[in-house]
C-alpha cells in the first residue's frame, strides 16, 4: 500500500511484524477484524442452525453455550474493536496532519498482543471441557466454582486484551492532544477525531475495571477468595457491577466511533457541513459522561433496592436526549441537501434508520418495570444487534467503503457494493424483527432448543441470518478484489465528490509517510 | 364484518406481543409497555419522516443546490430539552408501579424458591414441606423421535401450586449458580443468588396453568428448568395442600419391589433425573460426564453406588439425590442402571428400597454431610458411638434442666431441639452457637467445654429425637468432630 | 514550519514483548493447572519480557539523548501517555476500592440483617452472622475462617505512612538536586528515596508473614482477607515496580542524562511514586484505620 515493497516472503513477514507506520498498523488491524469476523460470523451461523427449529438439530447444548460465549467475546474484543482501532490508526494522523502516531513502537505492540490474546482464546478448546460457556459475560459463579479450566485461558487472555487496549488508547489520545497540527484547535478538529479522542478516554477508564474484575475471578477460582461468593462475606452480584461498570460504557467505545464515521460520510454525500457540529461533540462527551452512571439498567431484576434502580432507570433513559440530538443533527445535515447515494451513504442511512430503532427499544428496556418482561429475552438480542449488528458493523462498513479508495488507491464496484447494501438491510431486519417478538412473546435468550410456538419467528430469524452472513462474502469479494487483486478504477485524492478534510489532500493511495511536514489549512 | 377483520389482526398482534398476564402487576406493566411503544413509534414516524421527506425530495439528481446552514441553536435547545421532558414525564408512571410493587403486604402463602442446576426447588414455608420441580419432556420428543408436545419444554414433573386472589410471596436463591425466575403471566421475573434472597409478589386474578423459564445462563441444561404454576381457586388449593401434606407426613411403606416393577420406574426415573447428562443409551460425555456402561460404579459394590445417588460427588456435577429422591426412587434407578444398556452381565442385582433407608441411616452416623470441612486430625478414635455417649453424659449434666430430656425444651422461654433451625441446620451454626451462646437468652456460652464434649454433644443432639438427615436435608444429623469445633474456635 | 517529521525505523521489540506475554500468560495458566512445564512457560515469559523492557528502553533513551527527547511535541507526548496511564492506574485502584466499600457499604449490613428490608436473606441463610468489620466471623465460617486479629493500625502500617510521606520528600530533593545541575544532591536524593522504598517492601513483607503465621489473616480468611491483601498487595506490587524505576534513574542520574531542562524521565517516575504514595494514604485509612 506504501511505497515500501518488500521483496520475499521472509521480508514480507518482517515488515509487516515490525513495522511502525501507522497505516501499516491500520491495515493490520483491520485484517486481523475482517479474519475475526468471520470466524464469530460462523459461529452465529451456527447458532442460528441449531434454532432452525425446536429439538436437538446437531449440537449439544453445552457446545451452544460455548458457541454463545464465544460468538460474543471474539465479535466483541476481536472483530468490532479492533476495526475501528484500525479505523483510528489509519485516519487520525492523517485528519490532524501528524506524520505518525505518538508512540510507533507501542503501536506496534498494541496491535500484535492481539493474535496472541485470541490464540490462547481460541485454543482453549484443547483444556478439559472444552471452551469457556457461560455466555461472554462470564457471571460468577458460573465462571468462578463452576468455570471449565479454559476460564482461565479467557481470563489471561482478557489481560492481554486489556494491556493493547489500554496501550492503543494511550497512543491514539496522546496523538490527538500532541501531534496536531500546530493550527488546528480541538474545536477545529473533524468529528471522527472527536469520537475517538473520547473513546479513547472511555477505554482508559474502563479496561483496567475489567482487568481486576477477572483478576479477582482467578483469585476466587485459585486462591480461595471469596469477592463473589456470600460464604466468605462476598457476592455475586458485586461481580455484575463491576463487569457493567466495564460493560456499559464498552458498548458506547463499539458506538462511539461509529457515530464518528457516520457524521464524515453524511455531510460528504449530502453536499453540506455536519449540521450542529458543536453540538455532536457535546451529544458525545455528554453520552461518554452519562455511560458510567447507568450500568445498573443491566441488572435490574437482580435485587438491587428500588431507589437504586429508579435512579438508574432516569440516567438511563436520558442517553436518549444526546443520542437524539446525534440523530436530529444528522436529519439536519440531510435536510436541503443534495443528496447522492454512493454504497457509504447508503450504509450510513441505513446505520441511522436501524441504529434509531435499536435506541428506541434500548429506550423502552430502560423503563424498569417494563424491563422486568424484556430481561434476558430475545427482545434484548433484538435491541443489541440492531445497535452492534446494524448500527456500529454497518458503520465499519460505511467507514470501509467512504475510506478503501484513499487506502488502496482504487474504487471498488459500485454495483456489487449495492447488492452487499440490499442484501444486509434486508437480511439483517429478517433476522433480527423477529426476534423482538420472540422475546417478548417469552423466549429466554441462551437457550438451545425452545416451546414449538416460536418455531414460525426462529426460522424466519434463521433464514435472515443465513442470508446476511451469506452476502458477507460479497463484502469480502470486493476487499479481495480491490486490496490483493489490485482491480479496480484509480482513485483521485478528493475520492468523492465534496470530500473535505486534510487527509482528501493527500494522493490516493496515500503514500506510506504522510505530512512529513505540518499541512497548512485548508481554505474553505 | 369490519370489526371481524380488526379482531383477528389484533389477535394477531397480541399473539405476537408481551402477555397482559394475570395479575394486577402485569396488566400494569403491559400498559407502561405499549406507552413507551407509541412514544417510540410517533417519534420514529416523526423523526424518519422527515429524513426520509429529505431523501426523496433532496436528491442531487434532481438538480438541487445545498443549502449553505450549520446549525440553529433554538432548534438544537428545542430538541433537547422537549425529548428530555417527555422522557422524565415518561419515567413517573414507571416509578410508581414501581414503588407499588415493592410495598410491603400481609403475605398469606410464603415460597420459597430455590433454583439449582437444572431444577426448582419450592419449599412452602407456611406448611414446612418441599419438593423438586423437574423437566418432564421426554428426550424422545427433544431427539425427533416422537412428535413434540403443545408444552414441549415447559412442562414438568411436578408444578408449583398458588391460591388465586391472595397475595402470595416468593422468595428467591439458589444453591449452585445464578438463576432467574420468570413467569411472563406474572410479570415476575427475579434473579436468584446464591446466598442471597429476593423477593416478588404475586397476586394471580385467574386460575390456569402458567409456565416460564429460567432466564439467566446457569449451566449447560438452562434451556431445561421450565417453570409451571398452577393457581388454583381456594378451595381447590387447601385440597392440594391436605394432599400434599398426607405425602409428607405418610411413612414411606417398606415396600418390596419385583425387579420389573423396579426396571420400569427405574427407567422413568432416570429419564427424568440422569438421562440429559448421562445420555439415553448410559454413554455419558466423557471426560466430564463419564459413562455408566460397564462403569465403574454402575457394576462395582453396591453400596458404593448408593453412596454417589445419595450424597453425589463434589465438586462435579453430580449432585447429592439424597434429598431430592425417595428411597423407592433410588432403588429403582440403581436396579435399573446396573441391569440396562448390557450391565446386567457385570452387576445385574436388584437393590430394594430397604437398602436405601439403611445406607441414609448409616451414612448420617458414619461420616459428616458434604458440606462440612474435612477434619485436620486424625480422628480414627472419634466415632459415632463414642460421639453420641460423651454427647448423651454432656447433654444430661448441662443442658437437659431446661431443654428437656425429650429435648422438647419449655418454649417460650427454652425452644425446642426437635427439629429446631439451628440443630437441623448447618453444622457450623451449631457449634457457632455453643461456643458464644445466645445474647440477652439463658444460653449461655459453652466454650469452656472441651472439643470433644461440645462436639459429642452436638452430635447427640443432631441425632437424637427425630433429627436427622432424611428428615430435614442434608444439613441436619453428621456426626461432628473435635477438630471442627477447634476450627470454629480458631474463627473467634 | 517545514520540519521534517522523526520517523521511528521498525521494530523486533514489539514482537518480542508479545511472545513474552504469551509465555507469560500460558505458563501461569499451567502453573494454575498444576502442569509441570507452567513455571518453564512463566520464567521464559519473564526473561522475555524483561530483556524486551530493557532492550525497547535503551533504544527510546539513546533516541532521546540524540536530542528526540528535546522536541516539544514529543515531549509533550511522553507527558500525556503517562498522565493518561497513571489515570488508568487509579482506575484500577478505584476499582478495588469500589468493591471494598461496596461489601462494607452493602453486603455486610445485608447478610447480617442490618439492611433494613432485606432482612430476610439474613433471617433464612445465614442467622447467625453478626455485622462486624473486620470480619472476624464470615457468614459461613465452615468454608472460609476469618482472621483471629488484624493488624495494628499505629505500628507497622503508621511507620510505613511515614517512610513513603518521607520518600515523597527526598524524590523532590532529587528533584532540585537535577534542577540545578547538583548531581550529588540529586543521587542522594534519589538514593534515600530507593532505600526508603526498600525499607517499606522489607517492612510489608514482615507483615505479611506475621499475618499469615500468627493472626491466620490469609488471603483466603473471608472478604477482610480478601480485600486486604488485594489491596496492599497490588499496591506492594506497584512499589516494586517503582522501585526498580527508581533504581534505574538514579543510574541515568549518575551517567548524567539529564540536564535542567529535559529530565521527563525522572518526571515520570517522580510522578508515578507520587500515585503510589497517595494510593497508600487511602489505603491507610480504609483498610487499615476504620
Amino acid at each position: 500500500m506504501g511505497e515500501v515493497v518488500a521483496k520475499g516472503f521472509r521480508a514480507k513477514v518482517t515488515r509487516w511484524v515490525t513495522t511502525t507506520n501507522h497505516k501499516d498498523i491500520g491495515t493490520l488491524y483491520l485484517v486481523f477484524a475482517l479474519v475475526m469476523f468471520f470466524v464469530a460470523g460462523l459461529m452465529a451461523l451456527l447458532i442460528r442452525a441449531e434454532l432452525f427449529q425446536p429439538g436437538t438439530m446437531f449440537m449439544h447444548p453445552n457446545f451452544y453455550n460455548q458457541m454463545v460465549t464465544l460468538h460474543g467475546l471474539v465479535m466483541i474484543f476481536g472483530a468490532v474493536m479492533p476495526a475501528l482501532a484500525g479505523f483510528a490508526n489509519w485516519q487520525i494522523p492523517l485528519m490532524i496532519g501528524a506524520a505518525d502516531m505518538a508512540f510507533p513502537r507501542m503501536n506496534n505492540w498494541s496491535f500484535w498482543i492481539l493474535p496472541f490474546a485470541f490464540g490462547l482464546l481460541l485454543f482453549s478448546n484443547f483444556a478439559e471441557g472444552g471452551w469457556p460457556n457461560f455466555g461472554w459475560t462470564f457471571y460468577a459463579p458460573l465462571s468462578s466454582t463452576y468455570g471449565p479450566p479454559s476460564t482461565d485461558y479467557m481470563i489471561l487472555s482478557i489481560h492481554l486484551m486489556g494491556i493493547s487496549s489500554i496501550m492503543a488508547s494511550i497512543n491514539i489520545i496522546a496523538t490527538i492532544m500532541t501531534m496536531r497540527a500546530k493550527w488546528m484547535e480541538y474545536m477545529d478538529m473533524p468529528i471522527f477525531v472527536w469520537s475517538w479522542f473520547i473513546t479513547a478516554f472511555l477505554l482508559i477508564a474502563i479496561m483496567p475495571v475489567l482487568a481486576v474484575t477477572v483478576t479477582m475471578l482467578l483469585f476466587d477460582r485459585h486462591f480461595g477468595t471469596s469477592f463473589f461468593n456470600a460464604a466468605g462475606g462476598g457476592d455475586p452480584v458485586l461481580f455484575q457491577h463491576l463487569f457493567w461498570f466495564f460493560g456499559h460504557p464498552e458498548v458506547y467505545v463499539l458506538v462511539m466511533p461509529a457515530f464518528g464515521i457516520i457524521s464524515e460520510v453524511v455531510p460528504t454525500f449530502a453536499r453540506k457541513a455536519l449540521y450542529g457540529a458543536k453540538f455532536m461533540i457535546y451529544a458525545i462527551a455528554c453520552i461518554a459522561i452519562l455511560s458510567f452512571i447507568v450500568w445498573v439498567h443491566h441488572m435490574f431484576t437482580t435485587g438491587v433496592m428500588a431507589w437504586v434502580k429508579i435512579f438508574f432507570m432516569i440516567t438511563t433513559i436520558v442517553v436518549a436526549v444526546p443520542t437524539g440530538i446525534k440523530i436530529f443533527n444528522w436529519v439536519g445535515t440531510l435536510w436541503k441537501g443534495a443528496i447522492s447515494f454512493e454504497p457509504p451513504m447508503l450504509f450510513a442511512l441505513s446505520f441511522i434508520v436501524l441504529f434509531t430503532i435499536g435506541g428506541f427499544t434500548g429506550l423502552m428496556l430502560g423503563v424498569v418495570v417494563a424491563d422486568y418482561q424484556y430481561q434476558d429475552t430475545y427482545f434484548v438480542v433484538a435491541h443489541f444487534h440492531h445497535t452492534i449488528v446494524s448500527g456500529v458493523y454497518f458503520a465499519i462498513l460505511t467507514g470501509v467503503y467512504y475510506w478503501l479508495p484513499k487506502w488502496s488507491g482504487r474504487y471498488y464496484s459500485f454495483k456489487l457494493a449495492n447488492w452487499h447494501f440490499w442484501l444486509s438491510t434486508i437480511s439483517v431486519n429478517l433476522t433480527f424483527f423477529p426476534m423482538y417478538f420472540l422475546g417478548l412473546t417469552g423466549m429466554p435468550r441462551r437457550i438451545p432448543d425452545y416451546n414449538i410456538q416460536f418455531t414460525d419467528l426462529n426460522m424466519l430469524a434463521t433464514v435472515g441470518a443465513m442470508i446476511f452472513g451469506i452476502s458477507q462474502l460479497i463484502f469480502l469479494w470486493i476487499i479481495i478484489e480491490n486490496v490483493f487483486l489490485k482491480r479496480g478504477k484509480p482513485a483521485t485524492a478528493a475520492v468523492w465528490e465534496a470530500t473535505k478534510g486534510l487527509e482528501w489532500t493527500v494522493p490516493s493511495p496515500a503514500p506510506h509517510h504522510t505530512f512529513m511536514t505540518e499541512p497548512s489549512p485548508i481554505k474553505e | 364484518m369490519y370489526t371481524l377483520l380488526l379482531g383477528s389482526v389484533s389477535t394477531i398482534f397480541a399473539s405476537y406481543n408481551m402477555t397482559q398476564g394475570v395479575t394486577p402487576m402485569s396488566h400494569r406493566i403491559y400498559d407502561i409497555h405499549m406507552l413507551m411503544f407509541y412514544v417510540c413509534v410517533i417519534a420514529g414516524i416523526a423523526t424518519f419522516g422527515v429524513m426520509f421527506y429529505a431523501l426523496l425530495k433532496h436528491r442531487k439528481s434532481l438538480g438541487v443546490t445545498p443549502a449553505q446552514s450549520k446549525g440553529h441553536l433554538a432548534l438544537e435547545i428545542i430538541w433537547t430539552v422537549v425529548p428530555l421532558l417527555i422522557l422524565l414525564g415518561l419515567s413517573y408512571p414507571a416509578g410508581k408501579i414501581l414503588m407499588d410493587m415493592d410495598e410491603a403486604k400481609e403475605a398469606e402463602v410464603n415460597i420459597l424458591v430455590t433454583g439449582l442446576q437444572w431444577k426448582w426447588k419450592y419449599e412452602y414455608l407456611d406448611h414446612g414441606f418441599s419438593f423438586y420441580s423437574n423437566l418432564s419432556t421426554p428426550m424422545a420428543q427433544r431427539n425427533g423421535l416422537e412428535p413434540k408436545g403443545e408444552h414441549y419444554l415447559l412442562e414438568v414433573d411436578e408444578p408449583v401450586v398458588v391460591p388465586i386472589h391472595t397475595h402470595v410471596r416468593f422468595l428467591f436463591t439458589s444453591r449452585d449458580v445464578n438463576h432467574s425466575w420468570w413467569v411472563p403471566d406474572f410479570a415476575v421475573k427475579v434473579d436468584c443468588i446464591p446466598g442471597y434472597i429476593n423477593e416478588g409478589w404475586v397476586y394471580v386474578e385467574k386460575p390456569g396453568t402458567y409456565r416460564g423459564q429460567c432466564t439467566e445462563l446457569c449451566g449447560m441444561l438452562h434451556g431445561f428448568m421450565p417453570i409451571v404454576v398452577e393457581a388454583k381457586t381456594q378451595e381447590d388449593y387447601q385440597k392440594w395442600l391436605a394432599k400434599r401434606m398426607d405425602i409428607v407426613i405418610q411413612k414411606e411403606a417398606d415396600r418390596v419391589l419385583t425387579k420389573d416393577e423396579a426396571m420400569k420406574k427405574g427407567q422413568q426415573v432416570y429419564q427424568v433425573h440422569c438421562q440429559s447428562c448421562h445420555q439415553a443409551d448410559g454413554k455419558g460425555m466423557p471426560p466430564a460426564i463419564p459413562g455408566m456402561v460397564g462403569g465403574k460404579i454402575t457394576t462395582g459394590p453396591v453400596s458404593g453406588h448408593v453412596d454417589v445417588l445419595l450424597n453425589g460427588i463434589k465438586g462435579t456435577g453430580m449432585q447429592a439425590f439424597g434429598e431430592q429422591l425417595t428411597n423407592e426412587e433410588i432403588a429403582a434407578v440403581i436396579t435399573y442402571e446396573r441391569n440396562a444398556w448390557g450391565n446386567d452381565k457385570k452387576a445385574g442385582e436388584l437393590v430394594q428400597p430397604k437398602t436405601i433407608d439403611q445406607a441414609r441411616g448409616g451414612a448420617a452416623l458414619a461420616e459428616p454431610s458434604q458440606e462440612v470441612v474435612k477434619p485436620k486430625v486424625d480422628t480414627s478414635q472419634w466415632d459415632s458411638k463414642t460421639a453420641m455417649a460423651v454427647g448423651k453424659s454432656v447433654y444430661d449434666k448441662n443442658c437437659q434442666s431446661c431443654h428437656q430430656i425429650n429435648g422438647e425444651g419449655m418454649p417460650p422461654m427454652f425452644p425446642s431441639l426437635k427439629g429446631s433451625k439451628v440443630v437441623v441446620g448447618p453444622v457450623s451454626q451449631h457449634i457457632q452457637l455453643l461456643l458464644m451462646g445466645v445474647k440477652g437468652t439463658a444460653m449461655a456460652s459453652f466454650a469452656w467445654m472441651s472439643d470433644e464434649e461440645i462436639a459429642g454433644v452436638i452430635t447427640y443432639k443432631r441425632n437424637s429425637w427425630g433429627n436427622n438427615e432424611i428428615k430435614y436435608g442434608k444439613d441436619a444429623g453428621g456426626l461432628i468432630t473435635p477438630a471442627e469445633v477447634k476450627a470454629m474456635r480458631g474463627a473467634k | 514550519m517545514s520540519k521534517q517529521a522523526h520517523i521511528t525505523p521498525p521494530s523486533y521489540w514489539p514482537i518480542i514483548g508479545s511472545f513474552g506475554l504469551f509465555f507469560l500468560a500460558f505458563g501461569i495458566i499451567n502453573v494454575l493447572h498444576q502442569s509441570e512445564w507452567g513455571s518453564y512457560s512463566l520464567a521464559l515469559g519473564l526473561v522475555i519480557l524483561l530483556l524486551m523492557l530493557f532492550g525497547w528502553f535503551k533504544e527510546v533513551i539513546a533516541e532521546n539523548r540524540a536530542g528526540l527527547g528535546k522536541e516539544p511535541e514529543v515531549e509533550g507526548a511522553f507527558k500525556w501517555g503517562m498522565i493518561w496511564f497513571i489515570f488508568s492506574e487509579v482506575m484500577f485502584f478505584a476499582t478495588v476500592f469500589a468493591a471494598l466499600f461496596y461489601i462494607r457499604i452493602f453486603i455486610i449490613p445485608w447478610l447480617s440483617g442490618a439492611y433494613a428490608g432485606q432482612e430476610i436473606t439474613h433471617y433464612v441463610l445465614w442467622p447467625h452472622f453478626q455485622m462486624q468489620w473486620p470480619l472476624f466471623n464470615t457468614p459461613d465460617p465452615s468454608i472460609f475462617l476469618g482472621p483471629i486479629k488484624t493488624i495494628p493500625t499505629w505500628e507497622v502500617p503508621a511507620l510505613n505512612t511515614l517512610i513513603l510521606l518521607t520518600s515523597g520528600l527526598t524524590i523532590t530533593v532529587a528533584h532540585w538536586g537535577i534542577i540545578r545541575q547538583d548531581r550529588k544532591m540529586a543521587l542522594t536524593g534519589q538514593g534515600l528515596t530507593i532505600m526508603l522504598g526498600i525499607i517499606f517492601l522489607f517492612l510489608q513483607a514482615h507483615e505479611y508473614i506475621e499475618a499469615y503465621h500468627e493472626l491466620d489473616l490469609k488471603l483466603n480468611s473471608g472478604v477482610y482477607g480478601n480485600t486486604f491483601f488485594m489491596l496492599t498487595g497490588l499496591h506492594g506490587f506497584h512499589v516494586a515496580l517503582g522501585t526498580v524505576m527508581l533504581i534505574c534513574i538514579w543510574w541515568r542520574i549518575y551517567f548524567n542524562h539529564f540536564s535542567a531542562q529535559y529530565h521527563f524521565a525522572f518526571e515520570a517516575v517522580a510522578w508515578y511514586w507520587h500515585f503510589v504514595d497517595v494510593v497508600w494514604l487511602i489505603l491507610f485509612v480504609f483498610v487499615y484505620w476504620i
